[in-house]
């Protein structure tokens, strides 16, 4: 495996890790207030927190930027907050319902995980084409299952 | 009950398109900019539809400040991640990759405080997921020559 990827990957990883302590917050934050109006605050403390970043890091080097040179830049590109903040009113509506949370947590993530594969492999959202193979969808079970034995788990 | 299957499944779609939507933007503005313009949309998003509904009054507490900044704050650097990554490696491998760090974690935080059937189930689960990244790790038609 080259470097490069190691890197992507470890990165990846870490994101993931970022997401479980942002929920830990964000839930005491919801518990606090409500869901919808917890993530209200936390976009709108991003939002200030973003800008001020790209403020401080506006000198070439530090903001890491790649053009694309053969795309444009589409105004729907600027809406991907949209889905985002979607996200919790969703949520708000499955976790509530006779689901639960431990399967509504689960179909999120197949959603997730049969979408991405259908991005990938149809090119949408102008992404760069990469064809299903068997073992993306091997890797994508494994996973899966993986999951479903953690999220049930916590209700023992 | 099928009608909330399918609007979990579907908020799975949400979760990745914005993901995705997000990152393309990335590459045009730059990841930090990119997350600024999420949260920015996503807020005002969630301000159109949930104040005019809500009329509950908001009541600052003692242990609000701390929790209120740090989710929003890893929040940017969690998209802005995700916006270097995803161009890269296809959105496929970042979900996958992104959820096993999240599973991963969360079952270390979570075997702080549980017992043993608990663990030792979550510990297959862990397993599961680890074999997967061995197995994308391994194999060489996954590796991107570029």
């Amino acid at each position: 495996m080259p470097k490069s990827q190691f890197i992507y990957w470890s990165l990846s990883l870490f994101a993931g890790v970022l997401l479980t302590i942002m929920i830990k917050f964000n839930s005491q934050l919801a518990h606090l207030t409500s869901p919808s109006l917890a993530s209200l605050i936390a976009h709108g403390i991003g939002a200030l927190f973003a800008l001020s970043l790209v403020i401080v890091l506006s000198t070439k080097t530090s903001n890491i930027r790649i053009e694309k040179i053969n795309s444009k830049k589409r105004f729907w590109y600027f809406l991907g907050g949209i889905p985002g903040a979607f996200t919790v009113l969703l949520s708000a509506i499955t976790v509530n319902s006779d689901l639960g949370l431990s399967a509504s947590l689960t179909l999120m993530l197949l959603g997730q995980m049969i979408f991405s594969l259908a991005c990938d492999h149809f090119g949408w959202f102008h992404l760069a084409i990469k064809k299903i193979t068997k073992s993306d969808i091997n890797n994508v079970s494994i996973v899966f299952i993986g999951c479903i034995l953690i999220i049930f788990s916590r209700q023992l | 009950m099928f009608l909330f299957i399918l609007i979990a499944l579907l908020n799975g779609i949400m979760i990745t398109s914005a993901r995705i939507i997000n990152a393309q933007l990335g590459e045009h503005v730059g990841i930090f900019k990119a997350s600024f313009w999420n949260h920015l949309v996503g807020f005002l998003f969630l301000a159109l539809i949930i104040l005019p509904i809500s009329s509950s009054s908001f009541t600052v507490e003692k242990s609000l400040p701390l929790v209120l900044y740090i989710g929003g704050i890893i929040g940017v650097f969690f998209v802005a991640i995700n916006n270097y990554v995803l161009p890269k490696i296809g959105s496929s491998k970042t979900v996958i990759l992104v959820v096993s760090g999240q599973m991963l974690s969360a079952v270390i935080i979570d075997s702080i405080h549980s017992n043993l059937s608990k663990t030792l189930l979550q510990f297959f689960g862990v397993s599961f997921i680890i074999y997967a990244i061995y197995k994308t790790h391994t194999s060489k038609k996954n590796i991107d020559k570029k």
